[in-house]
């Protein structure tokens, strides 16, 4: 027989984002979700909100997010909460937790691309250089003969 | 929503930020540094500003302003004592409308480092804002911190912890980013229309006290009224102690000063002398105890003979006793309060077209049953012709075919 629980108060509740947003408009809360061993029939049984992540930089620039710290720390502290990847990168940029491996390597990656971005740019400007340069010798050539 | 802080650290700031006040322009020949919230919230100094706030109750604090709550007029007949104790009452009220707005120093610029990870640089290409909203958190002590894309983490400045104030905590008018009123093309319109008290209190409550853009926007717009000399446009308002302060800090007295004396204000004029030579203490021109008004002004001009030009108005005044812009104010005062009559009722004009009936005194008989002047006398009649009289509205219609009988 199935066994009934106040999801609120059973095992182990992990902390996620949830998509609130609407068509191409992306915006996540930070909620606490009940056990995974509830199934998934509780999966959309948010316990509680404990902030917010607008993914979508505003006219200055900045991307914001809000975080009810106090909160955060029973759900971690008192609870054991399982910590999703996205928010662990979150805690770690706001300086609450060491910063998220996944953030390290997703700066490499940036700088790689940037790098190599770079380099191809100052290649093609220093081919179109070579190009006009050429055809200006050839004339001169014509000229001579 | 101000927090006092304890006197220990008030202090020790002070002594951090002596040397330059944002208070304080620098092209006066100020040499002391000066504290100047101490200076605000001292007690002599709140004296001498209440009093140059003159409490203007019909024209000012209790005109007619656009709302959201809505109310109705109300007009009541009142004995004269009931009228001195409700004017008294209101004074009172308005004594709490003209509560000054704090003067306060700027919140400091500079920005804390908290981390910094080179490793990081460039994660992402925007700015994250972290802000906690802690049910506790007051938007005074909310932390809010910055991560730079180069991967440096920061606290927030003074505009960006407002604006995740405003962002998370909405307020009624109180929008996201400062309305265009507050920048110079639009908040020049608004002057020109002598809206000054408008953008004033808007900018109290957008504001925090202590933000550097609300002293700075205050600044320009006290500068500006002193510039025009329209003084009329803030008297009697909130913020009329503030802008004297910063003008007797800045030793700037001399068109308020003038402007006072044109109206032959000499108790306002020695004030504001008074309050200038308390916050700038100097032995050499200091005020003797049993001096009087006149006194004090008189020896002003000596000292300062250098604004002799600007302050024609008041030596006018000193010495022919001219009282240049008495009957220009008066006009102006009845164009104001434009062609609204003052009824006043008494037993002389109860009976007739200028009492409360109007017009309609003709059709009904008036019968006074207390005169003013005999008291008592009139009430033994009454009692004797007394006849069963109904209350309230039944009394009116009980008397009308009485009186289409006679």
């Amino acid at each position: 027989m199935r066994k009934l629980v106040i999801p609120k108060y059973f095992g182990r509740p992990s902390i996620g984002l949830a998509l609130f947003g609407c068509t191409n408009r992306p915006f996540y809360h930070i909620c606490v979700f009940p056990d995974r061993a509830l199934g998934r029939r509780y999966e959309s049984n948010i316990l509680e909100q404990v902030g917010t992540f607008d993914p979508l930089p505003n006219s200055k620039n900045e991307k914001l997010v809000s975080l009810n710290f106090g909160r955060l720390k029973y759900w971690l502290g008192e609870r054991n909460a399982h910590v999703s990847v996205p928010v662990l990168e979150l805690l770690g940029l706001s300086g609450l937790f060491p910063i998220h491996p996944k953030t390290f390597v997703r700066a490499r990656d940036n700088r790689e691309v940037l790098k190599a971005k770079e380099a191809a740019a100052i290649e093609a400007a220093s081919k179109k250089e070579d190009e006009e340069v050429a055809p200006e010798e050839q004339q001169s050539v014509a000229a001579k003969v | 929503m101000l927090k006092f802080k304890p006197l220990l650290k008030s202090s020790l700031g002070s002594e951090l930020r002596r040397g330059h006040s944002a208070w304080v322009k620098t092209n006066t020949s100020s040499s002391s540094s000066v504290d100047v919230e101490q200076l605000f919230i001292d007690d002599e100094v709140q004296k001498l500003l209440t009093n140059l706030t003159e409490i203007d109750l019909e024209n000012k604090v209790f005109r007619a302003r656009r709302t959201t709550i809505q109310q109705r007029s109300h007009f009541a007949l009142m004995t004269e004592e009931r009228l001195e104790k409700t004017m008294e009452r209101m004074r009172e009220e308005a004594r709490r409308f003209l509560q000054f707005v704090p003067v306060k120093e700027p919140r400091t610029q500079t920005v804390k480092v908290l981390s910094q990870d080179p490793d990081l640089e460039t994660f992402d290409t925007s700015k994250f804002v972290f802000t906690d909203i802690t049910f506790d958190a007051t938007d005074q002590d909310r932390t809010v911190v910055v991560r730079e894309p180069n991967g440096l983490l920061r606290t927030s400045t003074p505009e960006e912890h407002d604006r995740m104030n405003r962002t998370y905590y909405q307020k009624p008018n109180r929008p996201v980013f400062p309305p265009s009123l507050f920048q110079d093309p639009f908040l020049q319109d608004a002057l020109d229309r002598n809206e000054h008290e408008f953008v004033l209190d808007w900018a109290c409550w957008f504001y925090e006290p202590d933000d550097p853009a609300f002293i700075e926007l205050s600044h320009k717009i006290f500068d500006r009224i002193n510039a025009r000399r329209n003084f009329e446009t803030i008297t009697s308002t909130r913020h009329f102690g503030p802008f004297v302060f910063y003008l007797a800090l800045n030793e700037n007295i001399p068109p308020l000063l003038n402007h006072f004396g044109g109206t032959g204000r000499i108790k306002e004029c020695a004030n504001l002398i008074r309050l200038q030579k308390t916050l700038r203490p100097d032995w050499r021109v200091t005020i003797a105890k049993g001096d009087s008004d006149e006194k004090i002004v008189k020896d002003y001009l000596k000292q300062n003979n250098r604004f002799r030009d600007e302050l024609t108005d008041l030596v006018a005044f000193l010495e022919r006793g001219v009282i240049k812009s008495k009957l220009q104010s008066r006009e102006t005062r009845t164009v104001a309060t434009g062609a609204r009559k003052q009824a006043t009722v008494n037993a002389r004009n109860v009976r007739g077209a200028e009492g409360p009936l109007g017009n309609l005194s003709e059709e009904y008989a008036v019968k006074v049953v207390k005169s003013e002047g005999s008291e008592g006398g009139d009430f033994e009649q009454r009692k004797l012709d007394k006849t069963p009289q109904r209350r309230g509205r039944w009394q009116r219609s009980s008397s009308k075919p009485r009186n289409k009988n006679e």
